[in-house]
Order: structure tokens, then C-alpha cells, then sequence
């Protein structure tokens, strides 16, 4: 048995450092020779079934494709034509979308499945309303520039090689782009001339953070003061 | 008077004092302490599972699991035998990691270790004990022929299960006028966690002739004596963190048993927290023990313990609760625990008391040790018991760091007392 040098407790056989301070034990008789373990080397883990989601969101899809067809097919034959019917297809079109999420790992068909089932249920509901007008204005574009946006965020992301300050820049720009997009958007529907208005109110804010994540980017002491002062570690 | 006997039924409700514990398990709160006992040769597994279905008709309460029903929580009957596992370096993983109706223990054997992992809906440490120790004797008759008498923790399997034995002992006891009372927020250390499965630990190996020695000379129990060198170290700990000080409280469990008369083997335990209100200044090691000693003795009055568990059972009893759907109750329970449960105290002490076991036992038993798993907002918590004149301290924590087990420690050798260190090597 060896003392650890640091505490002044006396180590059990098997430790090969001091558990207290870290100490490594240092043995010049060689005295500590006996082969006893205290705890096995394996390790247990939390075993619990894994739920396959992909095969799940499959059965859901399926479900959703007959709900659908059903009210479908029972509308025409009591009414001879689609009323009610296309507002559950509407809304079996939209949940089958947000549902597909799971089905695949790539996270570009993942985008572009709630892309799809969104438009496609827009135009569903706008055949409803017969508000084309609406839907090729406003309603599609708004789609688009959002998933447009979702995707350019995602693959921002996962770009590691980029440093994270960057990253979030990059982010924040599109952000702003959107944004003004947006309301140049509702302008042209509502027939105003094009002006910046609301959007400023959330342009001013996103370009000061900007600035402040440009100004980190290239300050790596401010980084580092910012790390060593946001978390207090015990001695 | 002859005590009735108890037959098993398919079903029973949860003890008083166990209906928080299903609420507030998850993967990463296991709420399972475990007992070891070493022997003195290399433990025979076929014959340990032999031994183990031997015992179980004995505590028929051991072989029941955990199902939800509509408003509770409830114990169902298992039909099977429970087989014995090999032992992990990362003890007491969540028992929901297993099957669906699964024990809610595991007997688990390493070289020469025999030791129980329990979930603590089952039984406290008291009636783990019993099982354990009864399970190690049925052991020694496998393997050795030595027939070991009954004794405090050893019950006869030739006698039947006793209706006093496996009953909510809370009831009996409850007095007229129950109080609840909210303490305040304690000073919990920091530290980098470790992974949720797994548990650091260290245990002291501490002569009990010398630690009652200096228990003497501060005028004050073994028990309490720890408890003041624990709030010792996290008095020296908040310093060197300098963060704003907060009170410093060290959650004792009390065993019941020795206070009412109960030969139950299900939970009859309640705790009390003592501390110093270390935002006022540094308090000497003089001054903490007199402080901790005068107030366990006014938690431990027997008219004080049965005003709060009153209390406790006031509140689960009321017919709102009772009313309440499970996932309502799991969610209050939980609501409940962050707020009044490790919120208040700093860390804990386990004392199981001195272990003795029968003379023929003796000469095959090496050691016994305790300890208990993961806390919720406690970084770690502290179980001992005393066996064949040492005390045997285990700390477990989940962080990484053991600045407090290193001051703890460094402090007794300081005052004279030999500690020898022992750990999982988890680092």
C-alpha cells in the first residue's frame, strides 16, 4: 500500500493514482505488485428499443394517402362534386409533409418535402377560395424565399470547416435579405411602391449583431475573455 | 404473540414514502442505492443464483415490479426468478433500462463482491440489509454447510413472511398534526458532469476507534461529527469559489425504526437537514459541531419526525391529489422535488449504523460497504456504515472534479485520523 504525497491517505492496492488529487503513485520498492481489482472494467449502458421513425413516418404517409382518398371518393359519390373533401386532403397533405420528416436522413429532401406539401396545399386551398392571385403573389414566393432560407441556414451549419462567428454572419445577412424581400413582396400585392418600413425595425437590431459576431470573428482575445469570465470552474 | 402470516397478492400499493420515487426516475436518476458485501474467497455464481431463488419466497415483497396505473403508481407480482448479474464499473444504470416487468433490483457478483442494486420504491437501506445479509448467509450454508443464526439483519427462510414485515409502517404511526417546511436554497459545487450512465466513486476506509475519539472530544455523535468535517470542506469550497455564499445543509436520512417500533422490511425512513447559514461568516469546525448537534437533536424528537412525515402524507392523502390523472401527480411530485427536495441541501450522509453480523459469519466476511446513486441538483451525496471497526464512507458525485472529497478527506488526516482511499478510477 502507497500514500499519496499530496493528501496524506493511504491508497488501496488497486489505485494506480491518487482518486483525491490525481498524484500518480510512484513505487520504488516495487511493493505494489498485487494483482486485485476493485471494479471490473465493463461498462453498462441504458439498452432501450431504438423506434424505427423511417418505417413509422412510411405507415403514417400511407394512412394519410387512404384518409385522404377516402373523403375524397365519399364526397363525389354524395355530393357529385369535391367541397369538404379537399379541405381534409388539404390538411392529410400537410401532415403526410411535416410526417415524411423522419422517413430520410438527408436533410435537403427533408426541406424540400415540407416545400412540396406546403405549396401543394396552398394550391389546394386556393383552387378552393379561387385565389390564384394570392397564391402567385404572395402566397408561393413566401414559400419559397422561407425554405429558400431554412436550407441556406442548415447547410451553413453543418459547413465546420467555417468558423462559427461566420457562420452565424451568414445567417443573419440572409436573414436580413428575407426579410426585406418579404415586404417587397406585400408591396407589389397590395400594389404600394416598394419601401422599407416594418423590416427596419428588425434590420437595425440583426446588423448590430452582425457587426458585434464580425468584430468577434476576427478578435480572438475578446473570445477568449468572453469564455474565460462566462463559466466559474471549483479549484 | 404470534404475527400473521402474509400472503403475496397480485398487487400492492406503493408505501407512503415511495411515491415520489417512480415520478422523479428517469434514464439519468436511477433513485437506486446499492449494498456490497466482500467476502473473504471468490464468490461462486451458480451457487449465489441458487441462494438467491432460496431467499426470495422470503421477501415476497422484493419479487414485485412498477407499473403506472389511472391515479398511481403500483407494485405488480413478477412469477419469475431473478437471475444474478456480473458487475459493471458504472453501478446502479436506471432500472428502467430493462425488460418492461423487470425486478426492481439486481443481485450483480464481481471476484470476491457480492453486491444488491435496489430501486428505492422497494425498501430503504434497513430492509435491503436484511435481504442482502439473509441472502449472504443462505450463500454460506450452499457453500460451506455453516447454518448462521437469525440476527437484527438476518431473518430464518424456514419461517414465513410476516404481515407486520411487509407493511406500510407510515400509517400506523401518523400522528394528528402534520407540518411541512420549506427550507432555503443551499450551496450546491460546480462541476464538468460526467456522462449520465456513469458514477464516480471513492470510498474512506476510516478506523471507528479514532473517529469516535474525535467525535468525544467535539462532544457530539459520529454521525453528526462527519456531517460537521462535510460542511467543513464545503464551507472551504464556496470560499474558493466566490460566488455569492448561501447556506450550507448536509441532508441526513433517519431510520424510523429505531424511533417507532416497526419490523417493516418496506421504506421506513425519513430525513432531516442540518447545516450553518454560511452567508454570515466562516464557521470553526467547534462551532459547526454544536450547531449540528443541537439541531439533530431537536429533528431527531419523535413528536418532531411524526409532525413532518404527518405532513408529508397530509399532502399526498388530500383528495386533490388523490383525484389527480398519474402523468398530473408525476409532474407535481417532480415540481415538488426540484423545489423542496436537493434544493435545500448541500449534500447528504447515509449512516446505516454499525453492521454486526453472527459470530459464524464472520471469519468469511471481509467488508460491507453502501452507497447511493445519482442526486438531482446535488453533485454528489455520501453513505456509510461501520463493519469489523472500520467505517466504510463512500462518496459518489457526477462531475468530474473531487475538490470536495479531497478536502473532506485531507481534513480528517489532518486531525489525526487514518483514512485509506479506495475508488472506481473514474476521473
Amino acid at each position: 500500500m502507497a500514500y499519496c504525497v499530496h493528501c496524506g491517505v493511504k491508497l488501496g492496492y488497486a489505485e494506480r493514482v491518487c482518486p483525491l488529487c490525481g498524484t500518480i503513485v510512484y513505487d520504488p520498492a516495487g511493493i505494489q505488485t498485487v494483482n486485485e481489482k476493485n471494479w471490473p472494467d465493463s461498462i453498462d449502458f441504458f439498452q432501450r428499443k431504438k423506434v424505427n421513425w423511417p418505417f413509422l413516418s412510411r405507415m403514417i404517409i400511407l394512412l394519410l394517402i387512404v384518409l385522404a382518398f377516402i373523403s375524397l371518393l365519399s364526397d363525389v359519390i354524395v355530393t357529385h362534386q369535391f367541397g369538404w373533401s379537399l379541405y381534409a386532403t388539404a390538411g392529410c397533405v400537410l401532415i403526410a409533409a411535416i410526417v415524411a420528416i423522419p422517413a430520410t436522413r438527408k436533410s435537403a429532401l427533408r426541406i424540400l418535402f415540407l416545400f412540396a406539401g406546403s405549396t401543394f396545399a396552398l394550391i389546394i386551398l386556393a383552387y378552393i377560395t379561387n385565389g390564384f392571385r394570392w397564391l402567385l403573389y404572395l402566397a408561393l414566393p413566401f414559400t419559397a424565399i422561407f425554405f429558400c432560407y431554412i436550407a441556406l441556414c442548415v447547410w451553413l451549419i453543418r459547413k465546420k470547416k467555417l468558423r462559427l462567428a461566420y457562420r452565424v454572419v451568414f445567417c443573419l445577412l440572409t436573414l436580413i435579405i428575407s426579410l426585406v424581400a418579404i415586404e417587397m413582396l406585400i408591396g407589389l400585392y397590395e400594389g404600394k411602391p416598394i419601401c422599407i418600413y416594418w423590416s427596419a425595425y428588425a434590420v437595425i437590431p440583426l446588423l448590430v449583431t452582425v457587426a458585434f459576431f464580425t468584430v468577434a470573428a476576427h478578435n480572438r482575445r475578446l473570445v477568449e475573455y468572453i469564455k474565460k469570465n462566462s463559466f466559474v470552474s471549483p479549484e | 404473540m404470534e404475527e400473521q402470516t402474509w400472503k403475496p397478492p397480485k398487487w400492492i400499493k406503493l408505501d407512503h414514502s415511495a411515491i415520489i420515487y417512480p415520478a422523479t426516475m428517469s434514464r439519468k436518476l436511477s433513485a437506486m442505492y446499492r449494498l456490497s458485501v466482500t467476502l473473504n474467497e471468490d464468490v461462486d455464481p451458480d451457487l449465489l443464483q441458487e441462494a438467491l431463488c432460496e431467499v426470495m419466497p422470503r421477501f415476497p415483497t422484493f419479487a414485485y415490479c412498477l407499473r403506472k396505473g389511472i391515479f398511481w403508481d403500483y407494485l405488480e407480482q413478477v412469477d419469475d426468478n431473478p437471475t444474478i448479474q456480473e458487475d459493471a464499473a458504472n453501478p446502479m444504470i436506471s432500472i428502467l433500462s430493462e425488460k418492461k416487468r423487470r425486478f426492481l433490483f439486481r443481485i450483480r457478483y464481481f471476484q470476491k463482491r457480492i453486491s444488491l442494486e435496489a430501486f428505492h420504491a422497494l425498501a430503504d437501506g434497513a430492509g435491503a440489509m436484511t435481504f442482502m445479509m439473509t441472502l449472504v448467509s443462505v450463500y454460506l450454508l450452499k457453500k460451506h454447510g455453516v447454518v448462521i443464526p437469525s440476527s437484527q439483519y438476518i431473518l430464518s427462510t424456514d419461517e414465513k413472511p410476516s404481515a407486520v414485515e411487509t407493511e406500510d409502517s407510515f400509517p400506523r404511526f401518523r400522528g394528528e398534526k402534520g407540518t411541512i417546511t420549506r427550507e432555503k436554497r443551499a450551496y450546491h459545487y460546480r462541476g464538468t458532469p460526467i456522462a449520465s450512465h456513469l458514477l464516480g466513486i471513492i470510498t474512506g476506509i476510516i478506523p471507528v476507534a479514532s473517529l469516535k475519539k474525535a467525535a468525544e472530544k467535539h462532544h457530539c455523535s459520529v454521525t453528526v461529527f462527519l456531517a460537521a468535517v462535510m460542511t467543513m470542506a464545503l464551507q472551504q469550497q464556496q470560499t474558493v469559489e466566490g460566488r455569492k455564499k448561501k447556506p450550507i445543509s448536509i441532508s441526513v436520512p433517519i431510520n424510523l425504526r429505531s424511533r417507532f417500533p416497526s419490523k417493516t422490511l418496506r421504506n421506513f425512513s425519513y430525513w432531516m437537514n442540518i447545516g450553518i447559514p454560511a452567508q454570515y461568516g466562516e464557521y470553526s469546525l467547534e462551532e459547526i459541531t454544536a450547531l449540528l448537534q443541537a439541531q439533530s437533536k431537536i429533528h431527531l424528537n419523535p413528536k418532531e419526525l411524526c409532525a413532518r412525515f404527518t405532513g408529508t402524507m397530509s399532502a399526498a392523502d388530500c383528495l386533490f391529489f388523490r383525484i389527480m390523472p398519474l402523468f398530473l401527480k408525476h409532474w407535481l411530485l417532480n415540481l415538488g422535488d426540484r423545489i423542496l427536495g436537493d434544493a435545500s441541501c448541500s449534500h447528504s450522509l447515509s449512516n446505516l449504523g454499525q453492521i454486526t453480523v453472527p459470530e459464524e459469519m464472520q471469519p468469511y466476511v471481509r467488508d460491507i460497504r453502501s452507497f447511493i446513486g445519482r442526486s438531482r441538483g446535488k453533485p454528489g451525496s455520501g453513505t456509510c456504515l461501520s463493519f469489523g471497526g472500520n467505517l466504510y464512507l463512500t462518496f459518489t458525485r457526477k462531475i468530474h472534479e473531487t475538490a470536495f472529497e479531497r478536502l473532506f478527506f485531507t481534513y480528517l488526516v489532518e486531525m489525526g485520523i487514518p483514512v485509506t482511499i479506495e475508488s472506481n478510477a473514474l476521473r
